[in-house]
């Protein structure tokens, strides 16, 4: 069970400037940017980086949770830095009638099933969760954190994500949603 | 005459998956994975966290994931 990388969150430091502050641009739509999926160990600890600021909560950004010491090493068929999220399948979604939430998802939404799906893997070190960045931004801003509840490796098969449901009236697959 | 196993003690033992060396497979709570299909084909497991390892008959393993989507709550304030 993992004791640092335990919880899964959303940064208030994005929430923060992609809704107040608007220093960065961040297109979420698809084709919009491109986001990335890194692997990490049971080392970014979650109640430092749940507050921590814009410039940690980047990929390897020094002085935050997100370094590469605390990424899955390059080895077998990983590579730090991490999957490549496919753009054209990135999606956000709104409530239809009262506009109560949103969602967004990143990466393969149709096929398969609904979230991400890398073939011939063998991740032989174990990882407890991801960081998601937007790797189009310059500084590889994090998006969110999504922790699997304990680790796990991967024996030269599949990986494969799939993103849980927004609210449940329209159960559309993302990885995270807004609600009010 | 031989002990005779609570309820609760077969469940557990049925519980129990093996690895590819024998060994009792637990997760990482220390909890054994849950056999959802077991055929010549392939060994499908699945833990407390609702991701599934799925060890087929050509050696390799696979991995789904399955993490809850996160929900940011926004309530107004006045």
């Amino acid at each position: 069970m993992a004791t640092n990388f335990t919880t899964s969150t959303v940064f208030s430091s994005y929430l923060a400037d992609a809704i107040v502050s608007h220093a960065n641009t961040y297109n979420l739509a698809a084709s919009g940017d491109t986001f990335k999926l890194a692997l990490y160990q049971d080392s970014p600890i979650y109640t430092t980086f749940r507050f921590d600021t814009i410039a940690h909560n980047t990929y390897n950004g020094t002085g935050g949770q997100w370094v590469v010491a605390n990424e899955l090493p390059t080895a077998g068929s990983y590579t730090q830095g991490g999957y490549s999220l496919t753009a054209s399948e990135n999606g956000v979604f709104q409530g239809a009638s009262t506009n109560s939430w949103m969602a967004w998802t990143a990466g393969n939404v149709g096929t398969p099933a609904t979230g991400v799906s890398e073939a011939t893997q063998t991740l032989t070190t174990g990882f407890v969760g991801c960081l998601i960045y937007d790797s189009t931004t310059t500084n590889k801003i994090g998006i969110c954190a999504v922790a699997f509840g304990g680790s796990y490796t991967v024996g030269g098969g599949t990986l494969a994500i799939n993103w849980g449901n927004s609210p449940a009236t329209t159960a559309t697959p993302c990885i995270f949603y807004i609600s009010t | 005459m031989g002990e005779k196993f609570s309820p609760e003690k077969l469940e557990a033992l049925r519980s129990i998956s093996f690895n590819k060396s024998g060994r009792i497979r637990h997760n990482q709570a220390g909890v054994p994975q849950k056999v959802v299909k077991d055929t010549r084909e392939e060994r499908v497991t699945v833990d407390e966290n609702n991701s599934v390892y799925k060890d087929k008959a050509d050696g390799t393993q696979d991995l789904t994931l399955n993490p809850k989507a996160i929900e940011v709550s926004m309530k107004a304030s006045v």
